[in-house]
């Protein structure tokens, strides 16, 4: 069966529910006929009328008050409308639920769910990227799926998992990307792990969540015109990461880009070149390199807006510049 | 030149577009940015333009047919002269700045982002220009025209002797030298040596044999030290004389051991062994025996050289030697000092590398006649000499040490009944 990568989220909550009482949905205008801003909750009011739940518009407050039902037991999912709105919560995150179980020893199973990613003339308040500024606190869970299957699995999983997991979900994939899922034989990856999704044995591509797609498209253009093989690696979680596919995957091909959709500065692309410089140095060919998005707030114009984001041309240009170092 | 041309990417969500008409035929002449075909993709009516002026030598898609973005829609057979005014266009990086931010050297992926010149076909990804009301949109191009204002800035090594992490660890994993290098040929930046550059070298020639390869190593390694050669004439007659009156007619070589042994004995500072920063003298002069085999040279090591006498030593050695030559060294430890009769190979002169762990190597030249001025006589006497070297470690002693041991030595061999132990 075919569904997107929104359908598979959905269906992750609709099981998730089934399986676990203690789980329910909290976010703004997710309940009823409307289902959320992207319908992710659509139909589920139906299946779980007490368990689709409107909140006030303050991500602050629904924040706090799944903070409070997870130590209470319960297994809270929090969806706000854009990750960028997020930020009005970032107290709650960062402050309480990131340092909960070091203050107290209570783990706090809850799941906040942020819609990120551009999408052409979104603009600077409903494109950006989050996975940075919350990786860097200890003590939550950061993942960005970028195939069907993750979306659903580790949705599945951050449920399930007893710390918070910040679960972050491309817009633009929502609706863009479809595949055959079954999820009874579908690959199910531990949550931490990342997926080789190409392999090649001339560069290292390392993305997560959209830009993955980018980069598949990229090593495709790189085979057919260059004979450049791209290993394509997805890290599917952010924080923490697995060190050791992406050690594994440098010391195969010596040289390394990292693609991301995210600003550069600080971000994860700049912590995965730091772990390959201190722990992979001896397998470096080239220099390794980062692709970001430009270093400015994100554009309305969509010409604007396509020099700002990394596409599989320039993901191209910048493996032909490390592999002619 | 054949040049592609190959359908661009439009906009954000096409990821394919239908050719809908030709508007050059195939043989015609066109110029650069001349529109070509007109495409249509889910949303629009577009048009591909010529990346290149010259001769449309081939359609490659009918009208109808469905592409893929990236996928060849013709060729341009671009002319001699036209490639190299198209040369010149090329990239000049950007004379200014007005299109970056003030803050944009913090991008560090563009500002530091170089444009390899082998990156300009893939540019051949013509320009859309929409003819709907959607507004245009340029993609960033590869061929250097990018929109986004910056330098084009060429990254290279700056220098052929570069050697990258990963290539240094292939030395060090491979058994190579960084003086292995010069003899490869570099295909990376600037000529460097790439570690794809050494794996095709490695995977020429055949592997050394065991023992090469452990000679090889052992030679390496001693010569990190500093080591200094002296040498002597010997007069040989009384020896060559000395020899027929003793049982088993010892060699130059066994003679040579045996006075090495006792002018060690006789407490020369290069009876030491240097360990770190300490020297250790051992109670006998155990001295290795050079042997060569089919592909190196062995060393078996004779103990308590100074308490065997010549017929006895004769006999010690010969075993050695015939073992090594078998293979079966039964005694390669360790030795204070090595032997080496280089002069059987008709040498006159040679400096041997002592083994890591001993501390000099004495070798023989071969036996020649010489005139020698006779000033009883004064007349030319025909005498037997030899030239003995001792090359040492410099660590432990100087050249004055070396010297007095090669005398003592020659004393020794020139008078051969001192070697004899008087009962």
């Amino acid at each position: 069966m075919s569904i997107s990568y929104l359908e598979a989220l959905r269906m992750a909550l609709g099981d998730a529910m089934e399986a676990d009482p203690r789980v329910f949905v909290y976010g703004q205008d997710i309940a009823g006929e409307f289902g959320g801003a992207f319908k992710a909750t659509k139909g589920l009011s139906k299946r779980f009328p007490d368990r689709i739940i409107n909140s006030p518009i303050s991500e602050d407050a629904m924040t706090g008050m799944a903070l409070g039902a997870a130590l209470d037991g319960l297994r809270p999912v929090v969806e706000y409308q854009f990750a960028d709105f997020a930020s009005v919560a970032f107290n709650q995150l960062v402050n309480n639920i990131a340092a909960i179980y070091w203050r107290t020893g209570q783990n706090c199973p809850m799941v906040a769910r942020l819609p990120m990613g551009g999408t052409p003339g979104g603009g600077p308040f409903h494109c950006q990227m989050p996975e940075a500024w919350l990786s860097n606190h200890p003590g939550l869970v950061v993942v960005a799926p970028s195939t069907v299957s993750d979306a659903y699995f580790m949705l599945r999983d951050a449920i399930h998992c007893d710390d918070p997991v910040i679960y972050c979900e491309h817009k633009y994939l929502y609706y863009h990307l479809t595949a055959d899922f079954d999820k009874h034989r579908a690959e199910h990856l531990a949550l931490g792990e990342a997926a080789v999704r190409r392999t090649g044995s001339d560069c290292t591509l390392i993305s997560w969540s959209g830009m993955v797609h980018r980069c598949l498209k990229a090593a495709e253009v790189l085979a057919r015109d260059y004979e450049v093989e791209c290993q394509v690696v997805d890290l599917r979680c952010v924080r923490p990461l697995d060190t050791e596919t992406i050690l594994a995957s440098v010391a195969k091909t010596g040289r390394v880009v990292v693609v991301t959709e995210s600003w550069p500065f600080g971000g994860i692309a700049a912590e995965v070149l730091a772990l390959i410089a201190s722990e992979g140095f001896q397998h470096l060919d080239a220099p390794p390199k980062r692709l970001c998005a430009q270093d400015v707030p994100i554009p309305f114009s969509p010409d604007l807006y396509a020099a700002h984001t990394p596409d599989e041309m320039r993901i191209a240009e910048a493996v032909l510049d490390t592999m002619a170092f | 030149m054949r040049q592609s041309v190959r359908m661009p990417q439009f906009g954000e969500s096409s990821a394919e577009a239908t050719v809908v008409a030709w508007l050059v035929n195939p043989g015609d002449m066109v110029s650069s940015e001349q529109e070509l075909v007109e495409v249509q993709t889910e949303k629009s009516l577009l048009t591909v333009a010529a990346p290149a002026s010259g001769r449309l030598s081939e359609q490659c898609a009918e009208p109808g047919k469905k592409l893929a973005v990236g996928d060849i829609l013709a060729y341009i057979e671009v002319l001699s002269d036209e490639a190299a005014a198209k040369n010149q266009a090329a990239p000049a990086p950007a004379s200014n700045g007005s299109h970056a931010p003030a803050h944009a050297g913090t991008n560090g992926e563009r500002a530091t982002s170089p444009v390899p010149a082998g990156v300009h076909d893939i540019g051949t990804a013509p320009k859309a220009r929409a003819r709907t009301l959607t507004s245009p949109r340029r993609r960033p191009q590869l061929d250097g025209s990018r929109n986004d204002g910056r330098a084009a800035v060429r990254a290279g090594t700056g220098d052929a002797a570069f050697i990258s992490p990963r290539v240094r660890s292939l030395l060090v994993e491979s058994g190579l030298k960084v003086s292995d290098l010069a003899t490869m040929k570099g295909s990376g930046a600037d000529g460097r040596v790439t570690a794809e550059d050494i794996q095709h070298y490695l995977s020429q020639g055949e592997q050394m044999s065991s023992v090469r390869q452990a000679v090889a190593n052992a030679m390496a390694r001693s010569w990190t030290r500093p080591l200094a050669t002296v040498a002597r004439t010997v007069r040989m007659d009384a020896l060559l004389a000395h020899r027929r009156t003793i049982e088993g007619r010892p060699s130059a070589t066994i003679y040579a051991m045996r006075a090495l042994a006792l002018a060690l004995k006789d407490g020369n500072p290069l009876a030491c062994r240097l360990f770190g920063n300490r020297l250790l003298t051992p109670a006998h002069v155990d001295l290795a025996v050079a042997v060569e085999i089919d592909d190196g040279v062995l060393t078996p090591v004779v103990r308590k050289v100074e308490e065997l006498e010549l017929p006895k030593l004769t006999q010690v050695v010969e075993e050695v030697i015939a073992k090594a030559r078998d293979g079966r060294v039964s005694d390669a430890g360790d030795a204070v000092a090595a032997v080496s009769n280089y002069g059987t190979f008709g040498l006159n002169w040679a400096t041997p590398i002592p083994l890591p762990g001993q501390g000099l190597i004495l070798g023989l030249g071969a036996v020649r006649a010489a005139p020698d001025w006779n000033p009883a006589s004064k007349s030319w006497d025909r005498i037997r000499e030899a030239e003995f070297t001792v090359t040492f470690d410099h660590r432990i002693a100087d050249g004055g040490a070396a010297a007095r041991l090669l005398n003592a030595l020659a004393e020794l061999i020139e008078h051969p009944e001192r070697l004899v132990r008087k009962d």
